[in-house]
């Protein structure tokens, strides 16, 4: 049924030259393949420069020029939809306004689900410090009415994705806080590292709101955009003039 | 199993007919992922059109207990409510478990992945303002340009397609220019269903949304996530009965 589709999911990290990282690679390639449908095939493409994890702002900006260069590229080589992988999306905006592919963020997608299931979200992050840009991004989003607090879980990228029971026992306990304490009816995981541990279902369960496995959605996003046909505004996003970068 | 677009109004004695479900239904089908889901009903004991607050608040209470009705025949997994006006989606969303997606709040929130500032196309002049209550409603009145309105009554939309789409063309260029928006939105059902968004966004250059696909893809995709609204947002009313009176006692005590 219906036409192939083909998805670029780009990594935003050299995750290849992190410890352990061809498993957490593997980890995630069967991960997004098991949660494709049939008639789509899925490529990673990880940067082999750059840092392994994005947790500040200067990690974003040291991570951004590889996402941009590989989505260019992915356009050329005829994919139908590219996802960054990252909370942050770095690079985002950029990658609108130089291709005519959708190109989704794992973080806005997630978010602009989450608001359609409750009234107030809030995001887990691996350490209470990115809280900082994520308050900005809920700004220039527009959506600061809906958003309920972001809170960290204590870990850093590296140390969740190694320890998925500890990662799952803290977002629990986080997660339960964010509720009672700060309000929240919906939680959102702020991690890939977190999405690709497939631990939504289980906290869902257990805290009996619906939490959001950023990773799933921005699949079935890209999907839909290219089953729909549809594109970013060109208006929003209008091709930047040619010009040589020195 | 099956996913139910409800119509929440008589459409079935309207002009349009029990042929308009059939071809809605068709459409839907073409494209869904699982097609031999989809079922679209009407609401027999609702109105003909809703082009006002009053009908459209005069439309839930049958709605909800048409869609109350089909749950006795079979399981139903997920339902839309086939207006933009999303009449009732909090109402839908205490009274049942399944994930209820409202055309509108979908389709906004599309497209501010799409662009920052998107418009509607009402029916009529009179039904502005309801455009931009519902926007703010759903907190996101920073990404509104405009709602303009086609002055076409939603039982003649589809009378005359010629006449609807430049109705729409020229709505649409003034939006871009004037109201500069970079995206649009069908604000109405029959509008959605018209088949008209293609061609208009080929005229205009910035995507133009239908409500009705966008709003079955997003019910898919919360489906295939094991996703649904929050139970703390969207409680089940405490008096309605004492069995689920429990229900809810069980769901808030979270330590």
């Amino acid at each position: 049924m219906g036409k192939k589709i083909k998805i670029l999911y780009q990594f935003a990290t050299a995750k290849l030259k992190t410890p352990n990282g061809d498993k957490e690679v593997l980890k995630r390639k069967k991960f997004l393949e098991k949660n494709i449908g049939t008639n789509t095939t899925i490529k990673l493409s990880i940067p082999n420069k750059g840092p392994g994890t994005i947790e500040s702002d200067f990690d974003e900006a040291m991570a951004t020029p590889n996402v941009i260069e590989s989505i260019i590229a992915a356009e050329k080589k005829g994919y139908d939809v590219a996802i960054i992988s990252c909370f942050s999306d770095p690079g985002l905006e950029a990658c609108r306004e130089k291709v005519n592919i959708p190109i989704v963020g794992s973080g806005e997608n997630a978010i602009l689900l989450s608001a359609q299931l409750g009234n107030k979200f809030s995001i887990l992050s691996p350490l209470h410090s990115n809280s900082f840009s994520f308050n900005k991004r809920i700004f220039s989003m527009g959506l600061e009415k809906k958003y309920c607090s972001t809170r960290g879980i204590g870990m850093s990228v590296l140390d969740l994705a190694k320890d998925r029971k500890k990662t799952l026992n803290k977002i629990l306990s986080i997660g339960k806080a964010a509720i009672n304490k700060d309000g929240a009816d919906v939680l959102i995981l702020g991690c890939m590292s977190m999405a690709f541990h497939d631990i939504a279902p289980v906290i869902q369960k257990k805290l009996k709101v619906p939490v959001i496995n950023p990773v799933k959605a921005s699949l079935l996003t890209a999907e839909a955009l290219v089953k729909m046909n549809i594109f970013h505004s060109k208006i929003t996003y209008p091709k930047p003039l040619s010009k040589k970068i020195y | 199993m099956s996913i139910v677009y409800l119509i929440p109004g008589n459409l079935s004695s309207t002009n349009y007919g029990v042929k308009e479900i059939k071809r809605r239904e068709k459409l839907l089908k073409k494209w869904s992922e699982q097609p031999s889901k989809i079922r679209v009903f009407d609401v027999p004991k609702g109105g003909s059109s809703i082009e006002s607050s009053y009908e459209e608040v005069a439309s839930i209470i049958p709605a909800v207990d048409r869609l109350q009705e089909l749950t006795n025949f079979e399981k139903i997994d997920g339902a839309i409510i086939g207006c933009f006006g999303d009449p009732g989606l909090d109402v839908f969303r205490e009274m049942f478990k399944f994930p209820i997606i409202g055309p509108a709040q979908s389709t906004m929130h599309t497209a501010c992945q799409l662009g920052h500032k998107f418009s509607l196309v009402t029916i009529f002049d009179s039904m502005i303002s309801m455009g931009y209550k519902q926007v703010h409603e759903y907190g996101l009145s920073h990404h509104l340009a405009s709602v303009r309105a086609i002055n076409i009554p939603v039982l003649e939309l589809l009378n005359d397609l010629d006449l609807t789409f430049n109705k729409l063309q020229k709505l649409g260029k003034q939006i871009v220019k004037e109201d500069r928006a970079d995206c649009i939105l069908f604000g109405c059902m029959t509008m959605s269903f018209a088949g008209l968004e293609k061609k208009l966004e080929k005229e205009l250059g910035i995507p133009v949304l239908n409500a009705g696909r966008v709003a079955l893809k997003t019910l898919e995709s919360t489906l295939s996530m094991g996703l649904k609204h929050s139970e703390i947002a969207y409680p089940y009313p405490v008096k309605l009965n004492s069995k689920k009176k429990t229900y809810l006692k069980k769901n808030k005590l979270i330590k």
